[in-house]
């Protein structure tokens, strides 16, 4: 049987830098990888011909490795006795700590500045980040003083930008704070109602659950439902498919026309504020446990 | 260096004799053996051992569910990673003689959102320091004599914070015979004290109520040198012995005797990139969960 030349190990990494969404500076690692040294200028000829790329491009992405020691000055080239780089596994075994540290600090780096991409593109890039922020956890509590303080310094900074965005993310995936008052409730409808990516997840028979629920959870009367739905005619409204039916006469069921109506008639009176808010909550419970997360991480880009 | 604290509580020798606080009934031995005699009629051997028999559940040790013949998982397949972990000390270092810990004396100390806001198996582990450990080896009757966790308490704990595994540095979370026979009969004559005894293991109703959640308990920590400003670190608790079965049958291992050590939260700058690392944990967590 033939054995993989590629450990498990370089593998994971490969990764990394493919959920990075930069097959040059996967391709340039990749061809690093046999553990010879290699010059710049060897690396940069070989990844611009294959990918028929501008020599300055991959000259960019280089420096991008080299910046983070990703890739290290290490040797002399056999072919003409430069300077050389030696590959990932050499940097690894050097110095693996600051290496990991630094790596983890560029691919978190990578995920703000390219705004959620990386995310949206594949959520099980965040089980990889899960994954190293275990690893790093456990080495700074074990050789953390070991880490030079400029290392430190960068990844604390790139924390500070990061978490909030990945903060983001999750309260829109697994909201952990529902709408506590009737401003705010109101402006989450609001925003719902112009997002057409969102509306779009919501059927009229959910819509027609969504309002019914609310009106159970906030006892208000039928016709105050009514009035604030912009029907003038009460007359006919004894029960919900009562209303219901009304709804689907002159609105068509429109999530849109309904959340717009609410949003302009709610005056926050207790009884309206109950109502706005439980629909509210409701919409962010059936969001969070319905709509995939490829379409929460494009709402919250977009409001 | 950072400090790292051995949490093991010592296995005592007085001679040839374990001194360890434990039950009348459990057994614990240490007998020095000799190998392949070299001349007959002498204790000239070619290589010494040591023999120790002793029940799993004493010592420093984890009680797991098949303790009371819940099975729900397999011990034999808990990965090792489960046993390093972040943990929580809650110091609550008072006089046990006569009150249990109660919820209302760790409530402010337990932020319950740092267990809940993480899926469970990456949850910290939650660790009481009573003080008893000073005892351990010292005065073995008194460390004996420890007034359990209240039910609240281990209710708290059991469904809201759902911690992996929790410790204590006490001989149990439960009330021992030792303390109720001691405390609310104390003229009674030594015989009746035994025929309580022999009623000891049905009254463990806080192991029964984490259990049963597979919370499991890890007991007779050595706590004496973590100071009181430490609530933090890093807990590895490793079980000394791992089992494999090498048949279809399945074998009841009903606790694991552990070497355990802890390293506290680095300080600094170190310290607070930890403290972002966690955040970012419970945020990532939050979406892929």
């Amino acid at each position: 049987m033939m054995t993989n030349p590629i450990s498990k190990r370089s593998r994971r990494l490969f990764t990394h830098f493919k959920a990075l969404g930069s097959p040059i500076r996967f391709l340039i690692i990749y061809k690093m990888l046999d553990g010879r040294p290699y010059t710049k200028n060897e690396i940069v000829d070989y990844v611009s011909v294959l990918m028929g790329l501008p020599k300055t491009t991959v000259d960019r992405h280089f420096r991008t490795l080299l910046k983070y020691g990703i890739i290290k000055i290490a040797g002399k080239s056999i072919r003409d006795g430069e300077k050389g780089r030696k590959p990932l596994l050499y940097v690894l075994a050097v110095d693996s700590l600051t290496f990991y540290v630094n790596l983890f600090t560029y691919l978190l780096e990578g995920v703000t500045d390219k705004r959620m991409k990386l995310i949206e593109k594949n959520l099980n890039d965040i089980k990889t980040l899960l994954n190293a922020v275990d690893d790093i956890k456990l080495k700074l509590y074990l050789v953390g003083h070991e880490v030079s303080n400029e290392v430190i310094s960068n990844l604390s900074k790139t924390l500070d930008s990061c978490v909030p965005v990945f903060s983001l993310v999750r309260e829109a995936v697994r909201p952990r704070t529902f709408v506590a008052d009737c401003e705010n409730a109101l402006e989450l409808l609001s925003k719902t109602s112009a997002n057409q990516i969102i509306l779009k997840k919501i059927s009229p028979d959910k819509m027609r659950e969504l309002l019914y629920v609310a009106l159970i959870e906030s006892n208000i009367p039928i016709e105050k439902l009514g009035s604030l739905l912009g029907i003038k005619d009460m007359s006919r409204l004894v029960g919900y498919d009562d209303l219901w039916d009304v709804i689907e006469v002159i609105h068509h069921n429109d999530p849109t026309t309904i959340l717009t109506l609410l949003t302009d008639n709610a005056k926050c009176t207790d009884a309206e504020a109950s109502y706005v808010i439980n629909l509210a909550n409701n919409i962010i419970k059936y969001f969070s446990s319905s709509i995939t997360h490829h379409d929460l991480i494009r709402l919250i880009l977009t409001l | 260096m950072r400090k790292i604290y051995d949490l093991t509580a010592p296995i005592c020798l007085e001679n040839d004799e374990v001194r360890i606080p434990k039950p009348k009934s459990a057994e614990i031995s240490l007998e020095l053996i000799g190998h392949d005699l070299l001349l007959s009629g002498t204790k000239l051997f070619k290589y010494l051992s040591n023999s120790i028999k002793f029940e799993v559940h004493l010592g420093t040790h984890i009680d797991l569910p098949t303790t009371f013949a819940y099975q729900s998982i397999d011990p034999f397949k808990i990965p090792v990673d489960f046993f390093i972990r972040e943990a929580y000390i809650v110091h609550v270092e008072r006089d046990y003689s006569k009150k249990s810990l109660t919820l209302d004396e760790v409530r402010e100390k337990i932020d319950p959102k740092e267990f809940t806001e993480l899926p469970r198996e990456r949850r910290p582990t939650l660790l009481f320091k009573t003080g008893m450990s000073r005892y351990w080896c010292r005065d073995n009757q008194r460390y004996m004599n420890f007034p359990g966790l209240s039910k609240s308490l281990v209710e708290f704990i059991a469904y809201e914070l759902e911690p992996p595994f929790i410790g204590i540095d006490a001989i149990s979370i439960d009330r021992t015979i030792e303390h109720r026979s001691l405390s609310l009969y104390t003229n009674i004559d030594e015989e009746f004290i035994n025929i309580l005894r022999m009623q000891e293991y049905t009254a463990l109703l806080g192991h029964d109520i984490l259990l049963r959640k597979n919370i499991y308990i890890l007991e007779n920590l050595d706590m004496r040198e973590i100071p009181s400003d430490v609530s933090r670190g890093l807990l590895i608790a490793l079980p000394l012995f791992r089992f494999t079965s090498l048949t279809e049958k399945s074998v009841l291992i009903t606790a694991l005797p552990c070497r355990v050590i802890f390293v506290p939260e680095p300080e600094g700058s170190v310290g607070e990139v930890v403290r972002k690392l966690r955040t970012l944990e419970k945020e990532l967590s939050g979406i892929v969960v």
